[in-house]
């Protein structure tokens, strides 16, 4: 709704333009301050096959590259409330993979991590799974997105939410072989119960293509985690905040970075 | 301990009375002064007489003058700048009413300079802060779009700042908008903003008088803690009818008005609307032109006299803007409010005012193919009040009175239709009920030292039908439920306040004041720009009100026969109970809002310079304020003080007026300030598979600082008696800079996997033309 809204000022701002001149946008060379580099810990585990995979990074200045540095762990694992201990090992620099734990829907997981001598730690329960019950593309343009959103690319995935509030989703899709990185989120504050159909915007697509959807079932954590995350998304900021901060991890120590415990159902569509 | 102060207080003020009010040895004149021509009641003109100093009046709103003098003959003058001097011999007989009628002045054929104030009275009164604004003057400053507005005019002042670039909303001494209260005719009006911003509620027509208030506000204003802006429409032309109007690029005016009988009652109808969408139709881009993006607006008002001691005023607005993006997204937006009044004059010395007024503001979203979801959101206030004025002698008045208000907000009501598939469901509307008592002494002493003091009370009662939530450590919530007419928690503030004026001499002074207001409805914004959807709340068992300790002081100096106006002010603001929202905050649609919520402190301080030349063919004046404002919360910063978002530290206008001839009128204006503190990346990190800025602490950065120039020029066509018209140029931002309205960071996959920052600039140059006209209706004049 908050970008709409910014649609609706650039509108305004077209129209009042269209009189004399117009509103543009160019480069700036700010002086941005330096942050001290941060380590980022980013671990997932799900219901799917193993194994899974535990990254370390560390952040780096806004005007350096967008190659960021790897980090080592002294020793990293992932432990269910079941009894099982996984040690994960290092298959590629700053990459860490499980050797055995498969993830179940209600178990409670924790991973703890040992960086530059300190201990990290971070508990998430995984939710149950819910069902994508299909999966279907839109007609172009008959979104609710607003004028110029006639593309081709908008899935819809149909889906009955548990009765009962604290449902949260995340709607992800796989096309050429790798996850979009796009973060559709939803949970069901406004539709409790209800058989609900979201919409997500897949990439390029041609017809023919294969797009493998996947329905997460997540944490409120993780939700308000991709939350923020979105808000501070740069190529497409979502209810961008006057005061953006950084997401609130999950982990017990500040870090940057989550774990996230998810469970999924899947779809997959040919592209008509 | 508040109520014994307040015990003492009218003590005080009743000893004073009973003291002073000894009949017999005095007499008293009293009335109202007008405007000879248009009937027009002035404010703030002065009423003396020649043979006492210092014994002199000032009218009141409703342009009410009482004097009490001594037995003896003297020699009654009228005095209000732009007009010629009223005098008349006063014989002490008895106590008498004499109305005055000032003719503009003839000296400046045109262009009257009229400063609403005594000439001195600056720096006479103990008041601070405040600034009464020519509204004949305001249409010389030149104007983006050639759109007269007082909201980006009072932006030219010291200590008030804009929101944003072209924005009407502004910051007065380091407070948010939602701390201003703006009032017309009395009535709240609370989103003051067309197309979201750009153009004001207020149609400059419409307007005959303006007082901005940045602090220290008299007691009879409550409910905001940042500053008062008072509005008050014209009467209408009480002896002739009157047609007006002008044509803009953005929009169009049309006045009427007249006298319903003469002498006696008039009316005034102002209408506005805009064609920006016009301009739509001619973009290329297929979803633009279907857009609309219209918004218009309705002033009216009517007064009459029953007899000669009683008078009822009615007056109206009513505003709405419409937007759509196709069929797919739309806003409606509006306000609306009706006051109705009653002046009462019981004898020489007692005006009472009785207002009934309302206010409701307004929106509805619209979302969805053929519109399947509505959100729609209402603010309502129903008010009654009474204010007396007592004019004990020359020097003591009295000021009373009382409101009572009933606050109704929904805050959002959303209706889908049967396809959608969203719930339809409605948040709990809040109910609210608040008063205010309050009363205020001006005193001279010595004739040296002008006092003002007073106290307000006010409480605040939240009050069913409706919910309300207990937020627990645990994150468990509880629910309880008001009932109709049942009251929950109260809140109790104490308002004193209190100022001082001393005058080393005639055209010098030395001021102080402190004083506490306490706020109890809130607006949260949590976006770059303001939206007429941003969501009020009221304070309840989890929102404390707001409450702001103010102490100020100053030097106000008038020199060459007061044609220059010169003034140093200080101030600190103390906040408490500031409101700031967690990380990743939901406000919108959420039943729980309050969940959101994170409270604090604040702190402002600051220096404003103002220098104003008020008379002559060249005037203008050159305003400075220095200041700083920061918040503080446990959860921000490590509980540190930051800069908050309306922290300018520097803050510059120059505004020029120049008379070339009678007909041609040249200005310019410069503003200066510094960019206000926002968050930017400090660095960045990726994690799933993309890259996002890392943040430091909040508000450690400055947008860029903002500058610009404007020009402008009335042309006089013809001036008659019953006929005049006049062109109005203007050209904004003359020297094209870019000033950046936002900022944006993004990545740059073509060059390497950069990271850019890009600014987004609104205007560069914008010359635009306006067209205004006055006819008058002159009926024969009868000579009496």
């Amino acid at each position: 709704m908050r970008s709409k809204q910014r649609t609706l000022h650039l509108v305004i701002f077209a129209a009042l333009a269209a009189v004399v001149t117009s509103s543009c946008t160019e480069d700036i060379k700010l002086n941005l301050k330096s942050a001290e580099p941060h380590l980022v810990i980013e671990g997932n585990i799900s219901n799917g096959a193993g194994p899974y995979t535990v990254k370390f990074s560390k952040s780096k200045a806004y005007y350096e590259g967008n190659d960021f540095e790897a980090v080592a762990a002294e020793y990293v694992f992932i432990a269910d409330d079941a009894g099982t201990t996984d040690t994960l090992h290092e298959v590629n620099p700053g990459e860490y993979q499980t050797q055995s734990i498969t993830g179940v829907p209600g178990r409670t997981y924790h991973l703890q991590a040992k960086v530059e001598g300190v201990v990290y730690d971070a508990i998430c329960k995984m939710p149950l799974p819910v069902q994508l019950d299909s999966l279907y593309f839109e007609e172009p343009g008959s979104g609710p997105g607003g004028p110029g959103n006639g593309e081709s690319n908008r899935l819809r995935c149909v889906f009955q939410d548990p009765a009962g509030q604290g449902n949260y989703y995340r709607i992800a899709t796989v096309e050429h072989g790798a996850y979009n990185t796009n973060l559709r989120i939803a949970n069901d504050r406004l539709f409790d119960g209800k058989l609900r159909d979201i919409s997500t915007r897949a990439g390029d697509l041609q017809t023919g293509d294969t797009v493998r959807v996947e329905l997460w079932a997540i944490t409120e954590s993780i939700y308000n985690y991709y939350n923020v995350l979105n808000q501070n998304n740069f190529s497409n900021p979502v209810n961008a905040s006057a005061a953006p901060a950084n997401p609130t991890s999950n982990f017990s120590t500040e870090v940057l970075g989550y774990f996230n415990a998810y469970s999924f159902t899947e779809k997959t569509v040919i592209v008509p | 301990m508040y109520q014994r102060s307040f015990i003492l207080l009218l003590a005080g003020i009743f000893f004073h009375i009973f003291l002073v009010a000894q009949p017999g040895s005095k007499f008293s004149v009293s009335g109202s002064v007008k405007d000879a021509k248009t009937g027009e009641e002035l404010i703030g003109a002065s009423v003396y007489v020649k043979e006492l100093s210092g014994a002199g009046a000032v009218t009141n709103a409703y342009g009410f003058y009482s004097l009490t003098l001594p037995l003896g003959r003297y020699t009654l003058v009228a005095h209000y700048l732009g007009y010629d001097d009223f005098t008349a011999t006063l014989d002490s007989s008895a106590n008498q009413t004499i109305n005055i009628a000032l003719a503009p002045s003839t000296v400046q054929l045109n262009q009257v300079e009229v400063t609403a104030t005594k000439d001195d009275g600056n720096v006479k009164r103990a008041q601070v802060s405040a600034v009464t604004l020519d509204v004949k003057e305001m249409n010389k400053v030149p104007v983006l779009f050639g759109e007269r507005d007082i909201l980006k005019t009072i932006q030219l002042l010291p200590g008030v700042m804009p929101a944003s670039e072209g924005n009407s909303g502004f910051y007065v001494r380091g407070g948010s908008n939602d701390q201003n209260l703006l009032l017309l005719d009395e009535a709240p009006v609370y989103n003051a903003s067309h197309m979201l911003g750009f153009f004001s509620t207020f149609n400059s027509d419409a307007l005959k008088d303006a007082t901005l208030y940045k602090g220290n506000m008299p007691a009879e204003y409550g409910g905001r803690i940042s500053s008062v802006l008072d509005l008050k429409m014209k009467e209408g032309n009480d002896k002739n009818y009157v047609i007006s109007g002008g044509i803009g690029l953005i929009t169009s005016r049309l006045n009427i008005e007249g006298p319903i009988v003469k002498d006696k009652g008039s009316f005034f109808v102002s209408g506005r609307t805009t064609y920006a969408d016009l301009f739509l139709k001619l973009s290329k881009k297929e979803n633009l032109k279907e857009s609309t993006l219209h918004f218009y607006d309705i002033n009216a008002k009517a007064n009459y006299r029953f007899g000669k001691k009683d008078r009822v005023f009615i007056s109206g607005y009513f505003g709405q803007d419409i937007f759509g993006l196709g069929t797919r997204f739309g806003i409606k937006y509006g306000n609306s409010t009706a006051t109705a009044r009653w002046n009462h004059i019981f004898n020489d010395k007692l005006f009472l005012n009785t207002a009934f007024i309302f206010n409701n503001f307004n929106y509805t979203i619209n979302i969805g193919n053929g519109f399947d979801l509505s959100v729609k959101s209402v603010v309502q206030d129903y008010s009654l009040k009474q204010d007396l004025d007592y004019f004990l002698n020359t020097n003591n008045k009295l000021k009373f009175g009382w409101q009572s208000t009933f606050h109704s907000i929904v805050p959002g009501q959303v209706s889908s239709s049967d396809t959608s598939r969203l719930n339809s469901f409605s948040l709990t509307k809040n109910y609210s009920w608040e008063n205010g008592l309050y009363a205020q002494h001006e005193v001279t002493l010595w004739k040296k030292v002008n006092i003002n003091y007073g106290i307000r009370f006010s409480t605040f009662t939240i009050t069913g039908p409706s919910d309300y939530f207990q937020f627990h450590p645990d994150e468990s919530i509880d629910t309880f439920r008001l009932k109709t007419g049942q009251f929950g928690k109260t809140y109790f503030n104490a308002e004193p306040r209190f100022s001082m004026s001393y005058n080393f001499y005639k055209d010098m002074s030395f001021k102080l004041a402190y004083s506490r207001n306490a706020q109890n409805l809130h607006q949260l914004s949590n976006a770059t720009t303001s939206n007429p959807t941003d969501r009020w709340i009221m304070s309840s068992n989890n929102v404390k009100p707001q409450i702001c300790d103010q102490v100020g002081g100053g030097y106000f100096l008038n020199f060459y026969k007061n044609m220059f106006e010169f003034s140093v002010e200080g101030y600190f603001k103390w906040m408490q109970n500031q409101i700031d929202y967690k990380n990743g905050a939901v406000l919108r649609a959420n039943e729980t809002v309050e969940s959101q919520l994170i409270y604090g402190t604040g702190r402002a301080y600051g220096l404003e310079v103002f220098l104003k030349k008020r008379t002559g063919k060249f005037t203008g004046w050159i305003s400075y304020t220095l200041a700083r404002s920061e918040r503080k919360f446990t959860e921000v910063n490590y509980n540190t003080w930051f800069p908050s978002k309306y922290d300018r530290t520097h803050d510059l206008s120059v505004v020029l007026m120049y008379d070339i001839t009678p007909r041609i009128n040249v200005s310019a204006t410069f503003v200066y300030y510094t960019g206000n503190a926002v968050t930017y990346p400090s660095g960045k990190y990726t994690v799933n598979g993309t890259v996002y800025p890392y943040y430091g602490p909040r508000n450690e950065d400055r947008m860029p600082d903002y500058h610009r120039m404007d020009l402008g020029a009335t042309f006089i066509l013809k001036k008659r008696k019953n006929w005049e018209h006049d062109l109005n140029l203007s050209i904004y931002n003359l020297y094209a800079r870019k000033n950046a309205y936002s900022i944006d960071f993004e990545t740059r996959d073509l060059e390497n996997n950069v990271t850019v920052a890009t600014k987004t600039y609104l205007f560069r140059i914008v010359p635009s033309i306006s067209y205004n006209f006055k006819f008058t209706v002159l009926k024969k004049q009868k000579t009496n």
